[in-house]
Parts: structure tokens; sequence; C-alpha cells
């Protein structure tokens, strides 16, 4: 499962690196992308502007893509392993609006901070959104389910209200920010891939190293204990790390929805329940899901672009619907 | 600082995935100026006999009737703002909106804000004549019901347009003979500068709106200045109909234009741009032909066009000698 995971990432790649508006042969293509892995030396033929074109923006927005797509969707199916609640995603628990307002407070109200600063930021806020949305889900009553999604809801608006009111008093960062909103990975070159991956590779480590105490949580907390799992210790740690790489993955290409949520849930209807399974295919699995909508996204309009969160969500939103219509009580 | 509306263009743009021509209501239009309704034969002779009023005019909101000289106007919008002390009634101008910073006095009246629009703070100016570029939230409907006066005069895609505005503002505000006239000197002021230019076939444009590659095609003003000067916009081929496509950095790279123009409301620059990554090679940006556009003067569409179409020109003609 796992190697026929890597291996459709694989294809998406090679197929994100041969296309685009200019006309370049797609040997030629990988020879450029072949020429740049370390130890081998191939001589594409290309034309500065055309390894350029490959190497300097297909190959990112592949990486970039993926990169996200893998934390959103892990972040996702951890956000559900946690709260053992399938319908929680980082945009329902309000993590994502958390990190929005956090990345318009740096973008707009801290210009000395280079862009580096901007996660670290996104991050704090969506650890207090979070939060927040799991203090008032608990007070609602521990095992509700509507609880902690309406709490969700309730922070995520609150906290999308302050953002919009920040943008309009200052805009003239607003198109940058508003930009930003609707998700972004048109411009994005190496340096968002590299500013992204250490953070992908932190959450992706500690979330994985819980993955059986996620499945023994999702039999039940109490039998959990009786178990001998200290589950608010994992709890802790699952949300900081799914918090920190939603935080990341929204600081770097915006509020892309629906990632979270279709992913684990497609995992889920292919190989079953366990988190053992769900985490790293959902890794996997989200790479490849946002990398296809991203090429749909540049790829459909030639020589254009439509934003990619309306690709996800024009997938994402008729999935999540059919799940909400089957999922009982 | 009219950042601020291209951004609610978009805000309203994307999430219809630009199906609808955002922006430009103007186009399916009439372009009739004005004609009293009393009488006909009135037109802008040299000596106009004084304007029948109340009168009939044709807006992008339909033909609208305006009952008496208008004493009290309201300016939602910065270019028409221009337009208003450009035909000389600045002193009946007794509110405008926030970016309404020329000339320096229209700085200093009241000021509303025309994107988080309050009809009773337009109210309050008690104006009998408003002007409006956008009607995003059902403006025109809130101020009808308030029983005002309003006109509705959108964005212009083609310089004609822009010069039909003034005289549809022209004869709006009582003063039809000056609206012609100062049409007609913007009109002769850029076809002198537009008939300075020699041989420009070939040569490619690229007019970057902002740093996530939005681009002005053809259906915009700014486009037809290009259009005009014998350019190919590289965003035509892309562009749906909104005036404003969103590219592809690769195919803007392929495209390699000859010149590109840059919004001066981002930060971007030559230097920025040179460093974005594979457009080193653009022939434009190899040879400096990458000029940042003044934003007031690119995003309006008034009495000081002719500055903007200079600027092109000025442009145009360095990259070409160069």
């Amino acid at each position: 499962m796992l190697l026929a995971g890597g291996a459709v990432l694989a294809a998406i790649g090679v197929a994100s690196v041969v296309s685009g508006p200019v006309g370049i042969s797609p040997g030629a293509a990988l020879a450029e992308i072949a020429d740049h892995l370390p130890l081998l030396e191939v001589d594409s033929g290309l034309t500065a502007s055309e390894a350029a074109i490959v190497w300097e923006l297909r190959a990112p927005r592949f990486v970039t893509a993926a990169l996200v797509g893998a934390m959103l969707a892990m972040a996702g199916a951890a956000f559900q392993g946690v709260f053992r609640n399938p319908l929680v995603d980082p945009y329902l628990l309000g993590a994502a609006a958390g990190a929005g307002l956090g990345a318009t407070l740096a973008i707009a109200y801290a210009e000395w901070l280079p862009s580096v600063g901007v996660p670290p930021a996104a991050f704090v806020g969506a650890l207090a959104a979070v939060g927040i949305t799991y203090t008032v889900g608990r007070l609602a009553g521990g095992g509700n389910r509507a609880g902690m999604l309406l709490a969700g809801v309730a922070i995520a608006s609150f906290f999308t209200a302050v953002q919009t009111f920040l943008q309009q008093r200052r805009s003239d960062s607003v198109r940058q920010v508003f930009g930003w909103i609707l998700g972004r990975l048109n411009t994005v070159g190496w340096a968002e891939a590299r500013l992204l991956l250490p953070y992908v590779m932190a959450t992706a480590v500690v979330v994985l190293l819980h993955r059986r105490q996620l499945d023994v949580l999702a039999v039940g907390e109490d039998e959990a204990e009786a178990l001998g799992l200290r589950s608010g210790r994992t709890r802790v740690w699952v949300v900081i790390a799914a918090s920190l790489g939603t935080a990341a993955a929204v600081a770097v290409s915006g509020l892309i929805g629906f990632v979270g949520i279709v992913v684990p849930h497609a995992i889920r209807l292919l190989a079953g329940a366990s988190y053992r399974v769900i985490l790293p295919l959902s890794l996997l699995g989200g790479a490849a899901f946002l990398a296809v909508c991203d090429l749909t996204a540049r790829s459909l309009i030639q020589g254009g672009e439509l934003p990619i969160g309306v690709v996800t969500a024009f997938v994402g939103a008729p999935f999540f619907a059919s799940l909400l219509a089957r999922t009982p009580g | 600082m009219r950042k601020v509306e291209r951004v609610r263009r978009f805000a309203v743009c994307i999430p219809l995935l630009m199906v609808a021509a955002c922006g430009s209501p103007t186009s399916d239009l009439p372009t009739t100026t004005a004609t009293p309704t009393t009488d006909p034969a009135v037109s802008t002779t040299a000596v106009a006999p004084p304007p029948a009023f109340p009168l009939q005019i044709a807006t992008d909101n339909g033909p609208v009737t305006i009952p008496a000289p208008p004493q009290r106007i309201v300016s939602l919008s910065p270019t028409h703002t221009e337009m208003l002390y450009v035909l000389g009634v600045g002193d009946r101008v007794v509110g405008t909106d926030l970016y309404s910073n020329f000339p320096a006095e229209a700085g200093d009246t009241p000021k509303v804000d025309a994107f988080n629009f309050s009809a009773e703070a337009v109210a309050a100016l008690r104006p009998d004549l408003v002007v409006l570029a956008f009607d995003f939230q059902g403006e025109l409907e809130t101020l009808a019901s308030l029983g005002i006066t309003a006109i509705l005069l959108g964005p212009a895609t083609t310089l004609e347009d822009s010069y039909r505005q003034l005289e549809v503002l022209g004869a709006a505000v009582g003063e039809p003979a000056e609206g012609a006239r100062q049409a007609g000197i913007m009109q002769a002021e850029i076809d002198r500068l537009l008939g300075g230019v020699g041989q420009t076939t070939g040569l490619s444009v690229y007019h970057e709106v902002d740093a996530s590659l939005y681009a002005a095609s053809s259906t915009s003003l700014v486009g037809d200045i290009y259009r005009r000067l014998g350019l190919k916009n590289i965003a035509d081929g892309v562009d749906p109909g909104s005036g404003f496509p969103q590219l592809n950095p690769e195919y803007i790279i392929g495209e390699d234009p000859d010149l590109i123009f840059l919004d001066g409301g981002g930060k971007e620059t030559l230097a920025s741009v040179a460093a974005r990554p594979g457009w080193q090679s653009i022939t434009a940006v190899e040879r400096g032909a990458v000029t940042v556009l003044d934003e007031d003067l690119a995003g309006r569409w008034g009495p000081r066009t002719p500055q903007l179409v200079e600027a092109v020109v000025r442009a145009l003609q360095e990259s070409v000698t160069v």
C-alpha cells in the first residue's frame, strides 16, 4: 500500500514537471530534473530559460503542493483520532482560521518580520484557536461530537472576523493578505519548499510516533486509560504537532480547504480504520491529492490559473456531503 | 490608492470563478451621451444654451432622471472626483470616498467609505447626486429607496468609454459644454501622444496588476492603450473576459514579453521581478524594459489618463531605442 502510494506520487511528480504551457519535451524535462539529483550529470539540452521553467517553477511547485497536501491530510487524520470524531478537520476546529489570524498579524503589522517569521506566528494562532475550541468543546460535554464541532465553528468564525477587521484596517497590505487567503501555489519556489520541510518532518515524526496510542484512544477514553494510556499527554502532543503542521502549510499556501477531511476518509474506505495505516497513507495520499489538484488548477486554463482552493473544494465538497449522508447518528 | 478598488474587484470576481465579466458593466450599454428629455435639439455646440432640467442621462444603471442641476454632489469614486473638479464643479462636491486624493482639495472634503458603504453616512451629507463606480452591495437600490439620485459609471474598458463618462458627468451636473470640451482636450492629448509613436509591430507586453500574477488584458483601460500602440498583450490568450486574468508564471516566461509594466500598488520593481526564478531570460527583464506605473494613474480612467498614456509611451520609446 505504501509502495503503491509512493509510486502514484512519483507518477504525479513526473506529470507535473513535464506538463505546462511552454512546450518542453518530456524527456528533456526529466533529464533536467535528473541533472539536479545528487551524483548524476545529465545534459538535458534545454536552454537556460527552459531549464529554469522545469527546475525553478515546475519542480518546487510540485514539491510544495505535495508537502502542503501531506501536512493538511495528516493533520486532519490526527485531529480526527485525537477527538475521536471523523468529521473534524483543521478547518472545523479553527486551526486554519487561527493560523490565518496569526499570519495576517505577521504580514500586516510586523513588516520588519522576514517571511520565516510567518509560520511561527501562524502556529501561535492555530494553537490558540484549537486550544479554545477544545476547552469549549469539553465544557459542552466530553463525548459530545456536536459540541466540539459547534465550538470549532464558533471559534473559527470569531478568528476570521478578527482577521477581516484587521485587514480592513490595514488596506495597504490587504491585497497580499487577500491573495493568500484564497490559497496560492502559483508563485511558490524552492524557498517555500525549504521553509515548509522542517515543519513537515517534525509534525510527521511526532504524529507517527503516536499512531498506536491513537488506535487505543479510538476504542474509548476510559478503555484507553484502563489499558494504561495517558490519554491527556498523547492528546496534547498530537494536537501541538498537527497544529504546527497546519500552521506551516497555511503560512506557505494560504487556506486550502477539504484536503484534511477528504484524504483521511478516502484512506479509511480503502485501507481500514487503524491509525497505523491511516497516518502514513494520509501523508502520501494528501501529497498526491493536492499535487493533482494543483496540476489541474494550472492546466485547465491554458496559460492561466484557477485558485487551488476552488479545485480542492470542487472535489472535496461532494465527498464531504456524501460522507455526512452516510455517517450514522 | 485604488488598490482597494481592485482588491474588491477580485473579491467579487474570484469566488465567481471569473465567470461574470466583473468590473465591466459598461460594455453592453449604448454609448449615447446626455440627451435632455425636454428638447432633443439641444447639443453641445460652442454656445450651449442652459441645459434643461429635469434631464435624462444614460448611465451604467440605465437612464437616470436628474430633476435639477445638482448642488450637493457626493463622489464615491476617485476617478469621478477628478472628473468633477476638472469640470469646474468642485465647489459643489460635498463629500468623496476615502481614496479620492486628487486634486488636493478633494482630499479635504468630508469622507465616506465606498467599500463599507453606509447609506446613512452618505445621506447625512444631504446629496442631490451620488456618483458611483461600483455597485457591490446594492448601493444603488439603497440610495434609490432614500430618494437620492445616483448614477453608476463603472470602470472604463476603453479610452472612448472614459471620454464618454466625462461627457455624461458634465451633462449630469448641468455643464454639458464643459464636459464635451474636457473630453475633447483629453482625447486630443491622448491622440497626440499615441500618434507620436512609430512602428511597434511585433512587440509584446505584460501588465502585472499584482505579484500573484494577475494581469490586465485588452479588456481594460490600460490594455486598450497597449492595443492602440500596436502591442500584443500576452494576457489576451488567457482572459475569459474579466479583463484581469491570473497567469501561470511559466506562460509569462514562454511568451517572453518585450515590455513589462508593473502596477505601482505592489512593491515590485525591476530588481524584484528579475529575482523571480526563470524571469531573467525574459527580453523585457534583460533589457530593463520594466516600468513601474503610478498606481493612481493606472487604476483610474479620468482626466489624468493622458499622463498614464505619456508614461507608457515614454517607456515604449526608451525600450525601442535601447
